[in-house]
């Protein structure tokens, strides 16, 4: 641990107390004729139900700490990362859910035994790092996955007749879609680059904000804010590749026929 | 393999479910048509044959069997002697390139849109007569100049230059008179097939107009609801000694214009 956790639990008082605001909020608008009672109410208990859910499981986890365990919640993670990026995508690509879990599990595996054990320094397992790491390569990972699956097959579809020009001039689908996999490859990762541009400057980013809640020290927040900008930034990049490359061999025939 | 035909057709068939039946996401409760049905024909190496037929009736679709952009459902495609499947894909469709009917451009100068299509086959540019293929297609432009702002007529001559430059064995041309006016078209078209003629290319040329057979000669297939009709010289067809199908097309196409 970096230094001595110090934080104040909120206890079930003070938890009613700040759900107390959801209700203020309700009646506050109500007084605006606006009704929001219903959305309110399902937000409210929904979030309560499934974050004590995930709170007693991973409390569960924490104290035991058996590798199982670990690698069990985050394949399940890593299975609804997988399949929930599969159907956004399904508007206009259809099964590809099965391929991004693959790609997902590898990436974010890989990502996180490597940052893990080189850039913060932890030995072996341990799920204080493991799970929260690894949930938030998986949540940029899927965002990367479906903004680059979308941008592609988009653009393939309406750009089909250039690029069976292209295919016609002896192009290998690779090269006839060199243009639209930079796009999408671009697209994947624009949002992450762009939050490291202005990180710091407009909000603090949410892992500092975590860390120093936690009470660690300033610099040392800023440093784990660091580690975790360049493995996001990496892990969305070799994901948004990753996909790119079997889309795209999937989006042809072995005569190089499109297929979309 | 000298004495093969450039091109043979045996009972061609193609229907609008099998194109259909590649796609990732096939579009569902579309009717099912037949494109080509049962279509067979030869052209010898370095001949020339013209496509004619009705819009939507299987023109294009005929040259995309050829460079293996379509399979056909049954039947064969013979390229130089060799089935298009056991052909290596890269191989046959720089062998047999199609130009489509729309212009595609691929970013930079003349000079550098000529250069794509080289390196996509692993050559350079070094060498290459880009002076003799513009000169083909009849296009005097700086080759500096950035491709896009050619106009539409230079644009799809630019696209055949393209192709003229990896030298195939066949060139098929879909509607290649069709952004060129009347009298651009009849120099363009005789400069290709000189052209053609020049380096023994095989020359398929899809049009609607029927004076191109006056300036392409060789012969002529006519193509209605995906079969054909027949074959004549471009000349007999020109002079009107063609069947009762064929004399119907050609005067409902002629009509069309008046």
């Amino acid at each position: 641990m970096i230094g001595v956790a110090q934080i104040q639990d909120p206890g079930w008082l003070g938890l009613i107390a700040s759900a107390a605001l959801m209700l203020l909020l309700m009646g506050t608008a109500l007084g605006f004729g606006i009704n929001m009672i219903k959305e309110g109410a399902i937000a409210t208990a929904r979030a309560t139900v499934q974050l004590l859910v995930v709170g007693m499981i991973l409390g569960w986890i924490f104290a035991r700490e058996h590798w199982w365990a670990i690698c069990l919640i985050l394949g399940a993670m890593t299975c609804i990362a997988g399949f929930t990026a599969g159907r956004k995508i399904n508007k206009v690509l259809k099964r590809t859910g099965p391929v991004i879990t693959l790609v997902l599990a590898a990436v974010t595996g890989l990502t996180l035994i490597y940052v893990t054990q080189l850039g913060v320094g932890v030995r072996g397992f341990d799920a204080q790092y493991f799970i929260p790491l690894g949930g938030i390569i998986l949540g940029n990972a899927m965002t990367a996955a479906v903004l680059a699956t979308t941008r592609f097959a988009e653009d393939l579809k309406e750009q089909h007749d250039k690029v069976e020009a292209a295919l016609a001039l002896g192009a290998s689908p690779a090269q006839a879609t060199s243009g639209l996999t930079r796009k999408a490859f671009t697209a994947a990762v624009t949002p992450v680059v762009n939050a490291m541009m202005i990180v710091g400057i407009v909000k603090l980013p949410g892992v500092m904000t975590g860390t120093l809640l936690g009470g660690v020290e300033p610099l040392i927040a800023a440093k784990y804010q660091l580690v975790v900008m360049f493995m996001l930034v990496f892990g969305d990049g070799m994901t948004a590749l990753a996909v790119l490359t079997i889309i795209r061999k999937r989006a042809f025939t072995k005569a190089w026929q499109p297929r979309l | 393999m000298g004495d093969e035909p450039a091109i043979r057709f045996t009972d061609v068939c193609v229907s609008s479910q099998g194109l259909r039946s590649r796609l990732l996401d096939p579009p569902g409760n579309a009717a099912e048509h037949a494109i080509l049905d049962g279509v067979s024909f030869e052209i010898a190496p370095g001949g020339v044959l013209s496509i004619l037929g009705e819009s939507g009736g299987g023109k294009t679709t005929l040259l995309r069997c050829i460079n293996r952009m379509v399979d056909a459902e049954s039947g064969n495609v013979e390229v130089l002697g060799r089935n298009v499947r056991q052909w290596d894909v890269r191989e046959l469709r720089r062998s047999a390139i199609f130009v489509p009917q729309r212009s595609f451009l691929f970013g930079g100068s003349v000079r550098q849109e000529l250069i794509h299509a080289l390196r996509w086959n692993g050559r350079g540019p070094i060498k290459m007569p880009f002076g003799e293929v513009l000169e083909a297609v009849g296009l005097k432009v700086d080759h500096k100049q950035p491709a896009d702002e050619l106009s539409e007529g230079q644009r799809h001559r630019l696209c055949i230059a393209r192709a003229l430059l990896l030298f195939p064995k066949i060139l098929l041309l879909d509607e290649p008179s069709g952004a060129l006016d009347v009298r651009t078209a009849r120099e363009v078209l005789a400069s290709i097939r000189d052209w053609a003629t020049g380096h023994q290319t095989t020359l398929v040329c899809v049009t609607h107009r029927p004076e191109d057979l006056d300036t392409l000669g060789g012969d002529a297939l006519i193509l209605l609801g995906g079969k054909v009709s027949g074959r004549y010289a471009a000349r007999d067809l020109l002079d009107g000694k063609v069947n009762a199908d064929t004399s119907t097309f050609l005067g409902s196409s002629s009509r069309e214009k008046a």
